[in-house]
């Protein structure tokens, strides 16, 4: 009698073990699949304005860009060179480096904004 | 005297001067007088007189009146005796019914045929009017929640987030009507016979088969957007204020001055909360308000106001509250506490 329940009581916390170990390895490997690794490289068409390249990352990588489009004029066109392949944050590296756009990523997301923010204590 | 033979009791009972001799010997002394001489000549005939003289005396006596003790022990003897006979055959119970009279019987088989008829009519009603044996049902979806519905007619519907849909799940054989408060997209079942009406507050949709979206929350203005076929979108209080929309049209009903306007949509967006994507374009501060308290169940209270104009453009799937907001605050420059449903936004102010 005594061994019986022994023996419910182990495959019980077998089971619980099994479950939780497959979920936990489930939730990590899909949250890893969803990042985009910033050397992630796209390779640039002739669309080179602000909004045309946001469009190009989108749709090669899966990140997402989010801006206030009060900040940013649709036609701002950058001189990138096309047909070759652009690291991610060597992009935007350069898209910072010649305008006033900056960006922060919160993972896949792109923060866009022109200004920087007083940070309160 | 001379008597007659007297050989036997109903010698005695039936003999005129002996009953008279019982009855009124002490008052008619002559016929004593005969009776006890006769006795003495015929000493062997005493205990016979005297058997017979009990009887006329047992009979003469007058009637008692019944006790209460003997009138119960009487009763429960005739109740017990009832009850036996009734548990012992059905010919007994044939019996008893036997005794039910006519005259009740006819009013037991007029009332049991009033009974069938009723019955009768009943089901021949409902089979005339389904709705009236439909019950009323209450789809409510909380924050976050996305649900399909499937309709008794094999209409479906697309339920979003902090929505609600009533309908019935019979409906009638001259319209199907739901209700909505929230937002939902429907694929309507063609059926020429049996219009399709969605009631979402001030205003209705008409369809006779069909695909398309409404959004109805409280205290927005009220839109209904076509991707399929054609639907009438129709003031409730004013029949004559009504729009015809053409696919990709959207009719936009403005609460404050209960006008409608027509205008393009994107599909893409009108639709995206179906793979339950929040989608902001061009979002201001209300916007952004309402959409995240309607997927996240929040109470979102801004502190005070930006620098700038807000526009937001960015979207999101099935992401948690706080990456969303995050991502929200570092693109147009805020801080964010979160206290249980409650969230005060902070706009920052720019570093010089």
């Amino acid at each position: 009698m005594l061994s019986s329940l022994n023996l419910k009581v182990i495959l019980l916390r077998t089971i619980l073990i099994t479950v939780f170990s497959v979920l936990f390895f489930y939730t990590y490997a899909e949250s890893a699949q969803e990042f985009t690794n910033p050397e992630d490289t796209i390779s640039l068409s002739f669309d080179t304005t602000v909004l045309g390249i946001f469009e190009q990352v989108e749709r090669q990588t899966n990140l997402k860009f989010a801006y206030n489009a009060s900040d940013i004029d649709p036609t701002l066109e950058f001189d990138l060179e096309i047909e070759k392949t652009w690291m991610i944050s060597e992009l935007l590296d350069e898209i910072s480096r010649v305008s006033e756009l900056k960006f922060s990523r919160i993972d896949n997301y792109i923060s866009v904004r022109i200004r920087e923010y007083k940070k309160k204590r | 005297m001379k008597k007659k033979n007297l050989s036997n009791l109903t010698d005695f009972l039936s003999d005129d001067s002996f009953v008279n001799w019982v009855r009124y010997g002490n008052e008619n002394t002559a016929i004593a007088e005969e009776w006890d001489i006769w006795l003495e000549q015929n000493p062997d005939k005493q205990v016979l007189v005297s058997e017979a003289k009990n009887y006329l005396t047992l009979l003469n006596s007058p009637v008692k009146p019944m006790d209460v003790s003997s009138k119960e022990l009487l009763r429960s003897k005739i109740l017990g005796q009832i009850g036996q006979n009734r548990s012992t055959s059905s010919s007994d119970d044939k019996n008893i019914r036997s005794m039910i009279p006519w005259n009740k019987m006819v009013w037991y088989a007029a009332a049991s045929v009033v009974i069938i008829a009723s019955v009768l009519a009943l089901r021949v009603l409902n089979v005339d009017t389904d709705s009236s044996n439909a019950s009323l049902i209450v789809q409510s979806n909380a924050a976050g929640d996305v649900t399909k519905i499937s309709l008794s007619d094999g209409s479906e519907v697309l339920l979003s987030t902090s929505s609600t849909l009533q309908y019935l799940d019979n409906f009638d054989k001259t319209k199907r009507e739901v209700t909505l408060i929230g937002e939902a997209f429907f694929n309507v079942v063609p059926d020429p016979n049996r219009p399709f009406i969605v009631s979402s507050g001030e205003v209705l949709t008409e369809v006779l088969g069909t695909k398309f979206n409404v959004k109805a929350y409280v205290g927005e203005d009220i839109e209904v957007s076509l991707t399929e076929g054609k639907v009438k979108v129709i003031e409730n209080d004013n029949s004559d204020n009504q729009l015809v929309l053409s696919p990709s049209e959207r009719a936009i009903f403005a609460k404050h001055s209960s006008t409608f306007e027509k205008t393009p949509f994107e599909e893409e967006y009108a639709t995206a909360w179906m793979d339950r994507k929040i989608v902001f374009r061009e979002a201001d501060l209300n916007v952004i308000k309402s959409q995240l308290e309607k997927w996240y169940d929040v109470e979102i209270n801004y502190l005070n106001q930006p620098s700038s104009e807000t526009r937001l453009n960015a979207e999101f799937v099935k992401e948690p509250f706080d990456k969303v907001l995050k991502t929200i605050g570092s693109t147009l420059g805020f801080d964010f506490e979160v206290e249980g449903k409650r969230v005060e936004i902070d706009f920052l102010s720019e570093e010089n």
